[in-house]
C-alpha cells in the first residue's frame, strides 16, 4: 500500500483505516503485516489510530476475557441428582384454608372453584404474557417478611400424612420433615403471597424453629428456574442447599451446618 | 449431601448416567447437555457479557442459563447448533437480567435522589475533565464506557472476537446473523470505541 507524498500529515482516508482492521483482524500475511507497520510509522494520523486501536484491544482483552472455568456447580448438582429429563407433573397450588364446602353446598362449591379457576387461567395468561418476568425475591426478603408477621405460618398441615401430600401435589414428590426434639416443624408460609418468585412461582416455604432460632426451608424442583445465590443470604444466616429426590431444598439458617433440610427423606 | 452455596463446592454430579433411566425427549442426557454446555461456556460468557456488560452478572446470566436450557433441552433439535441454541437462552436470561438491573438502578437512583444526590453531585464536578495522567485503570474505566455505548449484538460480537480469537464466520452461526454484518458490527464498534476515546484525549490509551 502507498500513500501520497506528505502523507504523514495529511488526514486519512477509508483506504488505510479499512488495512486496519485487517490488521487487527490477524487476517495480514506477514508481508502485509510489516508493510502496514512500516507505513503506520511513516504517518502520523495512522500512527495514532493503531495505537489507539491496539490501546482498546489490549483493555478489551483485559476487560471482557471469560473466566477459564464457569462455576457450574447448580447445573452439576441438577444433572447429579438425576431427575434433568424426568416429567415434571402440573403445579397444583395448596389449599389457602381448612374450611371443607357445606355437604349439601359441595357441587355448588365445586362448580363455582371451577369457575373461579378458569377465570383465573384466562385472566393469567392475557395478562401474565411471561411468567419469567415475574419480580424476584430473595432469601433474606423472604426472611424479612416473615420476621415482619412473626414468623407465623400460614398453614399447618395437621400431621405427617398431610405435609407428605402438600410437597406432593406441588411438585409430584412425596417428601416429609418431621419435627424433631431441636427442629420444630412450624408450617408454611406462602411465597407467592409476595406477588413474587423466589425460585420459581411454586416454591415452597416451610418455616421451622432450631433450638429456638428461626429457620427457613425453600422448596423447588430441581433444576429450578433460577438458583439462590449467596448474594441472597443476609449478615449473620448461611445458606446451604440439598438435592433430595427431584427437589433442591435450601435452608436458610443461622447455625453452621444443615438441621432441617438434612432431616428431609422422600417418602411415597 | 448438603452443600453451602456460599461457598460454591464443587460438582456433586458423579455422571454416572442416571439420567438416561428417565423418558427420553432429547438425544442428550442430562450428563451430555452439562459437558456440551461446559464446553461452549466461554462463548456464552461472551454473550452474556454483550447483555449485561457485567462480569459478575455474566457469571450469574450463564449459571442461570444453563439450569432453564437443562428444563427446556427437549426443545433442542440436535441436527441444530448446540451452542448457538443454548446462546438464545443465555441471550434471553441476560435481557431479563438487564431489565431487572435496570429497573433496581433506576430505584437506587430514586432513593439517593431522594437522600441528597451526593453521588451525582461528585460526578458532576468531575464531568469534563479528561484525565490527564494515563493510567491504566481510569484508561479501563473509560473503555468500559465505551462498550457500554455500543448495541448488544456489536458488544457479543467484539467480545468474541477480541477475547476469544474466533472466526467471523463462527461468530455469525452462533449470533445467528450473516457472516459479514458480525464482521461490520467488530469493525464499526472498534472505530467508534477509538474515535470516542481518541476524541476524549487519549493519543494511545495508556503508557505501558
Amino acid at each position: 500500500m502507498t500513500l501520497p507524498r506528505g502523507h504523514d500529515r495529511a488526514p486519512l482516508d477509508e483506504g488505510p483505516l479499512d488495512r486496519l482492521e485487517v490488521y487487527l483482524d490477524g487476517a495480514m500475511s506477514p508481508g502485509e503485516k510489516a508493510e502496514f507497520e512500516r507505513l503506520a510509522s511513516s504517518h502520523s494520523a495512522l500512527r495514532r489510530e493503531l495505537d489507539a486501536a491496539l490501546a482498546v484491544h489490549g483493555a478489551v482483552r483485559r476487560l471482557g476475557t471469560p473466566p477459564t472455568t464457569l462455576g457450574l456447580d447448580a447445573l452439576d448438582a441438577a444433572v447429579g441428582s438425576g431427575d434433568a429429563t424426568a416429567d415434571v407433573p402440573a403445579p397444583i397450588p395448596i389449599s389457602r384454608g381448612r374450611v371443607a364446602p357445606a355437604k349439601m353446598g359441595r357441587w355448588i362449591g365445586y362448580a363455582a372453584a371451577a369457575m373461579i379457576g378458569v377465570v383465573g387461567v384466562v385472566w393469567w395468561s392475557s395478562t401474565v404474557p411471561d411468567p419469567e418476568a415475574r419480580r424476584v425475591l430473595t432469601a433474606g426478603q423472604v426472611l424479612a417478611v416473615a420476621h415482619a408477621e412473626g414468623f407465623k405460618p400460614a398453614f399447618v398441615c395437621k400431621d405427617d400424612a398431610e405435609f407428605v401430600a402438600t410437597v406432593k401435589n406441588r411438585f409430584g414428590t412425596g417428601l416429609l420433615v418431621a419435627s424433631t426434639e431441636s427442629v420444630a416443624v412450624l408450617g408454611w408460609a406462602y411465597s407467592d403471597t409476595y406477588g413474587a418468585d423466589l425460585v420459581s412461582k411454586d416454591t415452597l416455604v416451610l418455616m421451622a424453629r432450631v433450638e429456638g432460632r428461626e429457620v427457613l426451608v425453600f422448596m423447588d424442583r430441581a433444576p429450578g428456574e433460577r438458583v439462590l445465590k449467596p448474594g441472597d443470604v443476609p449478615a449473620g444466616y448461611r445458606l446451604l442447599r440439598k438435592p433430595v429426590g427431584g427437589l433442591m431444598l435450601y435452608e436458610l439458617t443461622p447455625f453452621e451446618s444443615a438441621r432441617v433440610i438434612d432431616a428431609a427423606r422422600i417418602v411415597d | 449431601m448438603v452443600e453451602t452455596v456460599a461457598e460454591k463446592p464443587g460438582p456433586l454430579g458423579d455422571g454416572s448416567g442416571h439420567e438416561t433411566a428417565g423418558p427420553a425427549r432429547s438425544v442428550l442426557t442430562g450428563t451430555e447437555f452439562a459437558a456440551k454446555y461446559r464446553e461452549c461456556s466461554r462463548v456464552l460468557w461472551c454473550i452474556a457479557a454483550g447483555v449485561v456488560n457485567d462480569r459478575s452478572l455474566a457469571d450469574d446470566v450463564v449459571q442461570e442459563a444453563a439450569m432453564i436450557a437443562l428444563g427446556k433441552l427437549d426443545q433442542f433439535d440436535p441436527s441444530t447448533n448446540f451452542t448457538a441454541w443454548a446462546g438464545q437462552v443465555v441471550r434471553f436470561t441476560a435481557l431479563n437480567t438487564a431489565r431487572k438491573c435496570n429497573r433496581e438502578r433506576m430505584l437506587a437512583a430514586a432513593i439517593r435522589e431522594t437522600a441528597g444526590g451526593g453521588f451525582s453531585a461528585g460526578r458532576a464536578e468531575n464531568a469534563g475533565h479528561p484525565p490527564s495522567a494515563l493510567d491504566a485503570e481510569a484508561f479501563d474505566d473509560d473503555v468500559r464506557a465505551a462498550l457500554n455505548e455500543l448495541d448488544e449484538t456489536a458488544r457479543e460480537c467484539l467480545l468474541m472476537k477480541t477475547t476469544l480469537d474466533m472466526a467471523y464466520a463462527d461468530i455469525a452461526r452462533i449470533l445467528s446473523i450473516p457472516e459479514g454484518t458480525a464482521m461490520s458490527h467488530v469493525h464499526r464498534a472498534r472505530k467508534a470505541m477509538r474515535t470516542r476515546l481518541l476524541a476524549q484525549g487519549y493519543p494511545g490509551g495508556p503508557a505501558r
